[in-house]
């Protein structure tokens, strides 16, 4: 009972947003906790982008409502600034800078004192590798670096409130592991962060609650867990057998079965329809084999995965 | 006015040791020698401080308004901005900044061509007279005229244009409108040139500026 309430740090409520003709966000609503990590999935164009530059206060006109820690926005954005720490999607510098001279200008325009600016970097720099190209120019650098030094200007200031537009694009296996931890661990030291990703075991590897958005719209939000579990808990039944089967078309014709996937001569993975009861028909297809005497050494339900979530809602299935 | 500052004295330290700049800092002077080694004395029927002046102006004006409008272009569509605008920095601040960094670095300039072209006119030419020293801060005040409206004509180019090649062009088309408004009230013998030019150069390039500052603000990132 002495677990302590999180307050909201942000909270969208019917928030839309057009490009002319363009409906970019079509009311969309979400909740973030302090100390939350939030990630926000979505394909290429869904509205990804928006949502954040309206988080940020990048974006100003739009229609809705956004409160960041009870503030109405964009009237307080100006609270926003103090707190924020962002990477957007292609992070860019002014190329006749270097790292140093980048990274010292944002210290400052954050309100840094030199000497922190210089502890902060020294720790950050060599955290991800780059204390070898802090007097290099912006311009000499690989995209991942420069993604690097992104991070590094938005983590600068220790903000409470981190946005990452798909942070671990362009990074190498090394670097995404590297920035996943940092960020595991800043969301452990209590830094409220919504990153956005393509990438699902990025989100799921990291996120407590996630937000699937398409069209604009956001089609669902809620934890891994809770997400797999709208869909029915199994998705299909994986049959082990003795004998060897080769005719799942005919099997295939069982009333509830979406599809058959047969990756060996004895191994089937037999996908159910959610609207369908998986004993039911799982019963009707061990009658199946068992009537052309195929042996069965053993069924196995097979839960969904968060690919399958994600599938299911971005490629047409929910809306 | 702190953050202002900063960005200011970061275009700045970028600029002056830009490409271009490097052309301006070495080339505007090298056209004032140029002028006194090949030109025949006999030909120069003006001095060569007010003849650099004119020349220096008009192609550091021109240099300095398309360089401010292809890095605005440029930064403008890699995002370069978002990073500053999501910290409390005012979208004004942005140009303002990047205006004075590059006219100073002009004037500056321009301010070493054209002495050392009243210079030679000293030393060399034996053009020694009482006016020399009105006629170039005269020059100076013109070439500074020039300078302003040519880099808040750069400014405000770059924040309109989406594209270099249209930044050129615009840039190109107003540059030559911009600079006649100075250089006609000297040519046309008016009363008091200098005043006017000095007008000139503040009303067009306050107006430039208002204009540029209006449209970015006006620009979503």
């Amino acid at each position: 009972m002495n677990k302590k309430v999180k307050e909201i740090f942000v909270s969208f409520q019917d928030v839309s947003k057009n490009y002319r003709d363009v409906q970019a966000l079509d009311q969309i609503s979400f909740k973030i906790k302090e100390g939350e990590v939030f990630g926000y999935i979505g394909p290429n164009g869904a509205g990804k982008t928006t949502t954040i530059k309206i988080l940020v206060g990048l974006i100003r006109d739009f229609r809705g409502d956004y409160h960041f820690k009870g503030k109405m926005m964009p009237e307080s954005v100006a609270i926003v600034s103090q707190m924020l720490g962002y990477l957007p999607q292609s992070v860019s510098f002014q190329e006749w800078r270097t790292v140093d001279q980048a990274l010292k200008t944002f210290g400052e325009l954050s309100g840094l004192k030199n000497e922190k600016i210089e502890h902060e970097m020294k720790i950050l720099l060599e955290l991800l590798d780059l204390s070898n190209v802090r007097y290099k120019k912006i311009s000499e650098l690989s995209g991942g670096m420069i993604q690097k030094v992104g991070l590094v200007q938005a983590l600068l200031h220790n903000p409470n409130f981190l946005v990452l537009d798909e942070p671990l694009s362009g990074l190498d296996p090394a670097s995404r592991f590297k920035v996943k931890s940092i960020i595991k661990g800043l969301s452990r030291k209590g830094t409220t962060i919504f990153f956005s990703s393509h990438i699902l075991s990025d989100v799921q590897d990291i996120a407590d609650r996630i937000a699937i958005i398409k069209n604009g719209r956001i089609l669902n939000t809620g934890s891994v867990d809770e997400l797999k579990s709208e869909l029915s808990a199994v998705s299909a039944v994986e049959f082990q057998l003795i004998s060897e089967f080769n005719n799942i078309k005919e099997l295939g014709a069982i009333s509830g079965i979406r599809h058959i996937e047969q990756p060996s001569a004895n191994k089937l993975f037999v996908h159910i329809n959610d609207d369908f009861d998986v004993d039911e028909v799982c019963n009707q297809v061990l009658k199946y084999l068992i009537k052309r005497n195929v042996q069965v050494k053993k069924f196995t339900p097979v839960e969904h995965n968060l690919d399958e979530v994600y599938l299911r809602y971005v490629k047409g299935g929910q809306n | 006015m702190k953050i202002f500052y900063l960005l200011f004295r970061d275009e700045l330290s970028g600029f002056y040791k830009s490409k271009v700049m490097l052309i301006l800092w070495i080339g505007l002077p090298l056209i004032a020698i140029m002028s006194f080694v090949f030109l025949p004395e006999s030909e120069i029927d003006i001095s060569l401080g007010i003849a650099t002046s004119s020349i220096v102006s008009g192609l550091g004006g021109l240099l300095a308004a398309m360089m401010l409008a292809i890095h605005i272009i440029h930064e403008k569509s890699r995002n370069v901005y978002e990073l500053f605008l999501i910290r409390p920095v005012k979208k004004s601040y942005i140009i303002l900044a990047k205006f004075f960094s590059v006219f100073l670095c002009v004037a500056l300039a321009c301010l070493l061509a054209i002495s050392l072209g009243f210079s030679i006119d000293f030393l060399f030419l034996n053009r020694f007279s009482s006016h020399l020293f009105e006629n170039a801060i005269d020059s100076f005040i013109i070439s500074l005229s020039i300078i302003a409206i040519d880099c808040a004509l750069g400014a405000l180019v770059g924040i309109i244009a989406s594209s270099v090649i249209v930044g050129i062009i615009l840039v190109y088309i107003a540059y030559n409108f911009a600079s006649l408004s100075v250089i006609l009230p000297i040519i046309s013998k008016m009363d008091h040139p200098v005043l006017m030019a000095m007008v000139s150069g503040f009303v067009l390039s306050s107006l430039f500026l208002i204009l540029a500052i209006w449209f970015f603000k006006k620009k979503q990132f």
